[in-house]
């Protein structure tokens, strides 16, 4: 066969193929993702959901340091809460449209609805409420794979910190 | 169906296919999970590029090895470029680039949850050559066998492989085994711009620290290539501008050399992650966008940085 049937388009075809090899030997060397590696893609990824966890945090002037919280501790290295410990955890797979509430200490709820979500980002509408009364309402669209922080909220000496991570 | 597809991929290499058999080899390529989506959406659509569409993706599928025939191709794309004077200003004009870097973004993203760290090596990385080609395809058909075409256009090409480096990094990774067997075929000098890049975007991250001071101890001079780089970025000379706007190859073969080094420091690194294994990556300014704020009267919201930069939305319910 002549090289000429060889165009510019075949050389990207096997170039792609190196990435994706590439990304492919990623997926087997990072202990990030060698779960997803053996188990094919997130199911949120999937279905076109996104997974949203909302982790609640009460800093505090305890000095006690939850290891998990070792990097957002160090984000507040600036205010004086030098306590940080994990009161819950929840996490939900969402659809756009879809909705989830999280019950947090003092009376506080906060609910997340996923807008939508594109490669690069999901967009969320968070609410906080003190019972009934809502304190915050915002749309933040937050990058895939990333985590944003509300804080602030009063609670036992110390503050809630809610890191909301939406992963898919 | 794959006997079908192979069936119908030579007919099409050869010119011997009806439109009726290029329509159905359209249809299984679209829904042939073998193939990588990105290829799968742009193989065979262009009348001209047809032919060469399916000798690639019989190479793809393991179905042909045309390792030579298209290093002569892309020795005739490259003909009279120095891959060598690729600058990073040349790869961000670059339309294929972009969309390189998209997929290599992507995957990097979904699977490292955080993308900086190629990005930020290819920013700072002053291209001199493509060094690395080789040890990464060779590296690649260790743990792909059936890529081995890649590796004879590298080899036709004449693209000599650079002398030793990585053990450092592979000793770093060592509890992973298929990066192990990866590294253990990487014999490459870990060139001055490379490490400038990594120790700029590692910051504070030990493992790197450790990395970089057990390669420091081992890089050595490279050959021509490397003899080109500059010794520090700030200080990257610009090349000549090449005359050939087939630079793509050498472009991908960086952005290619960016994510095999993000995912190998990767390896080493706590980024990325969940909630689970407490390994949170936040969001900072410029990633995140903040809309239609509002909030009770007797509360007050401030949108400010942690001290690394992390953007917190501070409500103070007491104003």
């Amino acid at each position: 066969m002549s090289t000429a049937h060889f165009g510019w388009a075949w050389i990207r075809v096997a170039l792609l193929k190196l990435v994706a090899v590439l990304l492919f030997l990623g997926t087997l060397g990072s202990p990030v993702i060698t779960a997803h590696a053996q188990s094919g893609p997130r199911p949120e990824e999937a279905a076109g959901k996104v997974r949203v966890e909302v982790m609640v945090v009460h800093a505090t002037h305890s000095g006690r340091v939850d290891p998990r919280l070792r990097n957002l501790q160090r984000q507040l290295d600036h205010t004086r809460y030098t306590g940080f410990e994990v009161i819950s955890t929840s996490s939900d797979s969402l659809s756009p449209g879809q909705l989830s509430v999280v019950s947090v200490a003092g009376g506080r709820k906060v609910k997340i609805r996923l807008i939508e979500r594109n490669n690069q980002q999901a967009r969320v509408r968070i609410e906080l409420y003190k019972g009934n009364e809502k304190k915050l309402d915002t749309t933040v669209s937050i990058p895939r794979n990333r985590t944003f922080l509300v804080a602030g909220p009063k609670f036992e000496g110390g503050v809630l910190i809610f890191p909301i991570t939406v992963t898919y | 169906m794959a006997g079908i597809l192979k069936s119908l991929l030579f007919r099409i290499r050869d010119g011997r296919a009806t439109p009726r058999e290029l329509d159905a080899a359209r249809a299984l390529v679209l829904q042939d999970a073998r193939l990588p989506e990105e290829l799968r959406t742009i193989a065979l659509l262009d009348p001209d590029e047809v032919a060469s569409d399916a000798a690639g993706l019989l190479s793809i599928l393991g179905l042909d090895d045309l390792g030579a025939t298209l290093a002569a191709a892309i020795a005739e794309e490259i003909e009279g470029s120095p891959l060598r004077e690729i600058t990073i200003a040349d790869l961000e004009e670059d339309d294929d680039w972009r969309s390189l870097a998209s997929i290599l973004r992507e995957g990097l993203r979904r699977e490292a949850g955080s993308v900086e760290v190629a990005e930020g090596v290819l920013r700072r990385l002053a291209v001199a050559g493509w060094a690395w080609g080789p040890i990464l395809a060779r590296a690649i058909q260790v743990e792909a066998g059936s890529v081995d075409v890649v590796d004879a256009v590298l080899r036709a090409l004449s693209l000599a492989p650079a002398p030793p480096v990585a053990e450092a990094v592979a000793r770093e990774a060592g509890t992973i085994e298929v990066t192990a067997r990866v590294m253990a075929e990487l014999s490459l000098a870990l060139a001055p711009p490379v490490a400038e890049a990594v120790r700029a975007e590692a910051g504070s991250v030990d493992v790197v620290d450790a990395v970089l001071g057990a390669l420091a101890l081992r890089a050595r001079p490279q050959a021509v290539e490397l003899e080109r780089m500059p010794s520090s970025v700030g200080s990257a000379p610009t090349p000549p501008r090449i005359a050939n706007d087939r630079r793509a190859w050498a472009t991908i073969g960086l952005a290619i050399a960016a994510a095999m080094l993000a995912t190998m420091i990767g390896v080493a690194m706590p980024w990325g992650g969940s909630l689970e294994d407490g390994q949170m990556t936040f969001a900072h300014a410029g990633e995140v966008v903040v809309e239609d704020l509002s909030y009770g009267d007797d509360v007050s919201v401030l949108q400010t940085e942690g001290d690394e930069g992390a953007v917190i939305l501070w409500v103070d319910e007491e104003a």
